[in-house]
């Protein structure tokens, strides 16, 4: 019948393929954010747990009808995930009770070693966005085990914590986020930096009106930052784990990447010569992204003590990097 | 319980303060000129249950814009603000600049649309009629504080079993007929036009076919309305849809209903299709499209139905619920599944306590 109803005359392309690996919260976050804002024509979903990638693939194929992604793939293998333009990392695994920081990062070096070799292998001019944590350290992790150039390996780093950020003045100021201009660069976490110099709504420079923001500040605007930082630990204490927040930024990164809109993203970068860190480090930064990834950093002026913050996290990094076993 | 608030009472409360010193950020950046007191919102989407199909409906809302204002409203407290939460760090990324949440469902008032998604689950060798009386419990006390908060909306269930839980719902809220909605085989046919373009190699949007009656085992897929473009599938292969069918295209239907016990085996549970096909009614009902969609009605005196029954027909949906009912010709076969899945509805529907 079909071949009764139907002259076929082409065969399709492909020009736009997202892969996501790991099908968590987290990243099934990111693949519903994905589809339901139309940016590309082919999400492949990949993970360890088999049945579950199958489940949820099915799941968002039944929702064809109301989407516009033509093509959404349950991987078999890594072989499924040939050709994509972007590579979404989102495996990994969690703290245990009493874990060390060291311990954590080497055994996800170990997850990254299984998942970072396959998609160069299939997608050697894919670009890398990780978003596992400890981001920062994961990212330069999948950097090295990629062997990719730096451009095209980027961390989700403090695009959400920025997000927050922003969320939070608004509330604060009674206008719309997106209104309200804040920067949170360097690492992803508790020793993030506010760049409150940079704070700005239509130009006008919120430090300039409080230049006690920072410090004693009656006005609560340095418990802004106290609550960005918190704020994953609190919405994991209320529902378990965050997922919304985190898929709709990647989402947002993903966009930019795949119609090279140029936007200016705080994404976790190589800083290694920048603000006067000499290690070999990824840190937050505003960062240019287009299809070739990472197309350029910001040099943002930092304050003496910002600056000083971010060379303190790049010493941590280091210290922890350095004894990894890639 | 919404947490936000307090950053700016802070603000508010420096400004009956001190001096001038003490004038606030806020203050000095900016000049007032409305006065804007908080309006009434003018697209207000409820979602109750916070689970994962609630959260799915929820994430779509978001992402189609069509809601001014989003409640969330559940028993479980932490997981309720922490999902709340989670929505809202993604408000730079969303336009829905209101999103609250409570256990106490003033929350909820004046809402065009309440989305019931919470409700009992199965459990292992539960007869359907007790699972059922279970749930009439928690919507006897959902239901009426829902009505009594936002008299004048539109309620969409989608908890199952679905078209008895939708009658439940009708006579629990007092609302007129045309406003009480079970997401039905809106689902259902949705999967039966992906399966069927996938087969036939175009986009599920551009296959059009209409899948019936009772969400479940015991849908009516509705062969004779199949096609694409117009053209009836049924006259290039009068036997599809039948057991004659050297094609089986048959077993596309097959598919659809062991779907959902498919993909729960695989990952637990489904909430994307669901959440996607809520989300598109929603959409029909706050921008009053006139869209037909498969929902579940009242469908009383239709095909000779005598029963008070809820089942799905295909609906045009706008602003004021369900406006009108397309009359399918339907096969006599066809129509004998209708009626006997009203019938076994109501055979459970007339042993209710308390309805």
């Amino acid at each position: 019948m079909v071949s009764k109803l139907i002259t076929f005359h082409f065969t399709e392309y492909k020009r736009s393929k997202v892969t996501i690996v790991g099908v968590g919260q987290v990243g099934m976050a990111c693949a519903i954010s994905i589809l339901q804002s139309n940016i590309a024509d082919d999400v492949t979903l990949i993970d360890v747990m088999e049945e579950k990638v199958k489940g949820e693939v099915m799941d968002l194929q039944h929702g064809s009808l109301f989407l516009k992604t033509s093509k959404i793939t349950a991987a078999k293998d890594y072989s499924d995930t040939a050709n994509s333009r972007l590579c979404i990392i989102t495996a990994g695994v969690r703290q245990k009770e009493g874990e060390s920081r060291l311990n954590l990062v080497q055994r996800n070096v170990e997850v990254f070693k299984n998942i970072i070799p396959n998609l160069t292998k299939y997608s050697p001019n894919s670009i890398l966005l990780v978003v596992s944590n400890p981001v920062d350290i994961l990212t330069y992790v999948a950097w090295k085990l990629s062997g990719f150039p730096s451009h095209r390996v980027l961390g989700s780093g403090t695009n959400l914590d920025s997000a927050r950020f922003r969320f939070l003045m608004g509330e604060k100021l009674k206008i719309n986020s997106t209104s309200v201009h804040g920067y949170i660069i360097g690492e992803h976490g508790d020793s993030s930096v506010p760049v409150w110099s940079g704070a700005n709504v239509a130009g006008v420079n919120l430090q300039s009106i409080n230049p006690e923001m920072e410090q004693q500040d009656p006005d609560g605007w340095k418990e802004i930052h106290k609550k960005v930082v918190d704020s994953a630990y609190e919405v994991i204490k209320l529902k378990g784990y965050t997922s919304w927040a985190i898929g709709l930024s990647v989402s947002s990164l993903t966009q930019s990447i795949l119609k090279n809109l140029r936007t200016v993203n705080p994404v976790s970068t190589l800083v290694k010569d920048m603000h006067g860190i000499t290690e070999n480090v990824f840190l937050s930064l505003p960062c240019i992204l287009g299809s070739p990834g990472v197309c350029g950093v910001l040099r943002q002026p930092l304050q003496q003590r910002e600056s000083e913050q971010l060379r303190k996290s790049a010493a941590t990094l280091w210290s922890i990097q350095k004894d990894l076993k890639l | 319980m919404v947490k936000y608030d307090d950053l700016s009472k802070k603000e508010e409360g420096e400004q009956h303060g001190e001096g001038e010193e003490m004038a606030s950020v806020h203050e000095k950046l900016i000049s007032p000129v409305a006065d804007c007191a908080p309006e009434q919102p003018r697209n207000k989407v409820t979602v109750v249950g916070v689970g994962q199909v609630g959260m799915a409906c929820a994430f779509s809302i978001l992402s189609g814009n069509y809601a001014d204002e989003l409640a969330l409203v559940d028993v479980l407290e932490d997981k309720l603000e922490g999902e709340m939460m989670d929505l809202l760090h993604g408000s730079v990324f969303l336009k829905t600049r209101k999103i609250v949440a409570n256990k106490d469902y003033s929350v909820t008032a004046n809402s065009r649309i309440v989305v019931v998604t919470a409700g009992a689950r199965q459990q292992e060798g539960e007869s359907r009629l007790n699972l059922v009386q279970r749930n009439v419990n928690i919507f006897k006390h959902i239901i009426p504080q829902i009505v009594k908060y936002s008299p004048n909306c539109v309620l969409i269930v989608v908890s199952n079993p679905v078209d008895i839980l939708t009658y439940i719902t009708w006579k629990l809220s007092g609302l007129p007929k045309h406003r009480v909605i079970g997401s039905g085989c809106n689902l259902d046919s949705a999967r039966f036009r992906y399966m069927m373009a996938e087969k036939l190699g175009i986009h599920a949007s551009s296959f059009h076919g209409w899948i019936l009656g009772e969400h479940g085992d015991s849908s009516v897929p509705v062969w004779s309305g199949a096609n694409v473009a117009g053209v009836c599938l049924k006259s290039l292969n009068p036997n599809v849809g039948t057991d004659k069918d050297q094609e089986n295209w048959k077993d596309v239907h097959k598919q659809v209903v062991d779907s959902a016990y498919k993909i729960i085996e695989l990952k637990g549970y489904t909430n994307w299709a669901i959440g996607l096909s809520v989300a598109d009614i929603i959409e029909s009902l706050v921008k009053n499209l006139g869209r037909v969609h498969p929902v579940s009605t009242m469908v009383k005196n239709k095909y000779g139905i005598n029963e008070e029954v809820f089942l799905s027909l295909p609906c045009v949906l706008n602003s004021c619920g369900v406006a009108s009912v397309i009359n399918v010709t339907l096969a006599d076969d066809e129509v004998a599944k209708l009626r006997k899945s009203a019938e076994t509805l109501w055979n459970i529907q007339k042993d209710l306590k308390d309805v």
